[in-house]
């Protein structure tokens, strides 16, 4: 068995997650506490992809930033970075389709923080820096692990829309695309192989997703 | 010196709420804002710290406007230095009690003068307790200590005795004296509970449904039905 597409899969699952982790914190805090109008249009645009076919997103992504396109061509020429039928450009695929999963869970975190110790850091004359650093992060911890637990795991699973981003090259080829070639190609044997890795780690990750939210003692003393 | 004349509206789903309260606190060591649940009692002490700006009015302490609509004064929490402490939630629930006062003191060392209050009201031994740990008479004790941690002019407490009981009120009261005695700070303190007022405040400030404000001793005032 070939473990490429392994190696590919948690690669692509890791910098997804760490990568919009670093985005969705400032994100999800604006979006808790900002009091600006039209917020409700930039919540439902990033929790589109919760709905939305990946099949239309991987269409509308290559639109814009497929080979053919002026931007993409501009990327491809000025930086010799390629968005589509690479590893970054099924990247910045997952990062777009999992951004969901990563910000909502943060943003009821920090919904979820009482006001009086919002305004009891501004009586402390601590800096909002300060304050989501010390003390709205560590108390959020749990819904930063579901965050990032969600992401992975919705990110190894990803299929239709690596598919259509990364097309059929080594550096794109994930597990679950490995699945579907190995089934086209009637190799029932490795196929097998790589859906039982996926089943397993899928069920670890959801097992332990589980085991944190039921468990008190990693809830905030 | 605390003087304020303050006014506020705000509409809620139910009703309209006006809010007029206007005080001259001279001399006093402990002031009771005092009135029906419902009237704004904790709305002007939020006023007061800046987490609220008024309508209309001035506030001034000591002889320095805080707040005026006229002037176009309106000095932030950090300029205002006061202390407050809310019903509930007070304390940092990641924080033990230790890192709570270092996160609120000066450059992060509990000075001697929070030590000697942690001291005297008994709460040394509780450093290494998280706030879940503690009781609601320990944990409105110890964030009235970290609110002191800043070194405040003004220490407002909002219904900080709500969800306590009769013996942990006396406790609390008799603490908050306490350390009234080490520090000398003036205290404003919101209630609904004439036994409070009665019990720890030597002058009150009484706010009725029609907007007016009524202030005197509290054995004098409080005779009367409000």
């Amino acid at each position: 068995m070939d473990y490429t597409p392994f190696f590919v899969t948690f690669k692509l699952a890791f910098l997804t997650t760490l990568i919009l982790l670093v985005i969705a914190i400032p994100v999800a805090y604006f979006l808790a506490f900002s009091k600006m109008r039209g917020k409700i249009f930039i919540e439902s645009i990033l929790m589109m992809p919760i709905i939305l076919p990946p099949t239309v997103l991987g269409f509308y992504y290559l639109n814009f930033l497929g080979p053919e396109t002026p931007i993409g061509q501009f990327f491809e020429n000025t930086f010799g970075i390629s968005f589509a039928f690479s590893f970054e450009g099924i990247l910045i695929g997952s990062i777009i389709f999992c951004t969901p999963f990563m910000v909502s869970p943060l943003i009821n975190g920090f919904r979820s923080i009482p006001k009086n110790i919002i305004e009891s850091t501004l009586l402390l004359n601590k800096s909002r820096l300060n304050a989501v650093r010390k003390v709205y992060l560590p108390m959020i911890k749990k819904s930063i692990w579901n965050a990032v637990l969600l992401t992975f795991a919705h990110t190894i699973g990803e299929f239709g829309l690596v598919l259509m981003i990364g097309g059929k090259m080594e550096e794109t080829n994930v597990a679950s695309v490995a699945i579907y070639d190995e089934m086209n190609a009637l190799n029932y044997d490795t196929a097998h192989h790589y859906a039982i890795v996926l089943l397993v780690i899928s069920f670890v990750l959801i097992l332990f997703l589980n085991y944190l939210t039921r468990n008190n003692r990693t809830t905030i003393a | 010196m605390l003087e304020f004349n303050v006014h506020k509206s705000y509409s809620t789903k139910n009703r309209t709420v006006n809010i007029n309260c206007s005080a001259k606190i001279e001399g006093s060591f402990t002031t009771a804002l005092y009135g029906k649940s419902g009237i704004g009692k904790s709305t002007v002490l939020r006023m007061i710290a800046g987490l609220e700006t008024p309508n209309e009015g001035e506030i001034s302490f000591n002889g320095i406007k805080w707040f005026s609509k006229k002037e176009k004064v309106n000095f932030s929490i950090a300029k205002r230095k006061v202390a407050f402490v809310f019903q509930d939630f007070n304390l940092f629930p990641n924080m033990t009690v230790e890192e709570n006062l270092r996160y609120a003191s000066k450059d992060g060392v509990i000075s001697p003068l929070i030590s000697s209050l942690l001291e005297s009201v008994n709460l040394s031994d509780l450093l290494l307790n998280f706030p879940n740990q503690l009781s609601g008479g320990q944990q409105q004790r110890i964030a009235i200590i970290r609110a002191l941690c800043q070194e405040p002019d003004l220490l407002l407490l909002d219904e900080p005795f709500s969800a306590l009981d009769d013996e942990s009120i006396s406790e609390l009261i008799h603490e908050i004296e306490l350390i009234q005695k080490q520090i000398d700070i003036q205290v404003l303190v919101v209630t609904h509970r004439k036994d409070v007022v009665l019990k720890m405040a030597d002058l009150v400030i009484c706010m009725d449904e029609n907007g007016n404000t009524t202030q005197g001793k509290p054995k004098d005032l409080l005779t009367r039905s409000f």
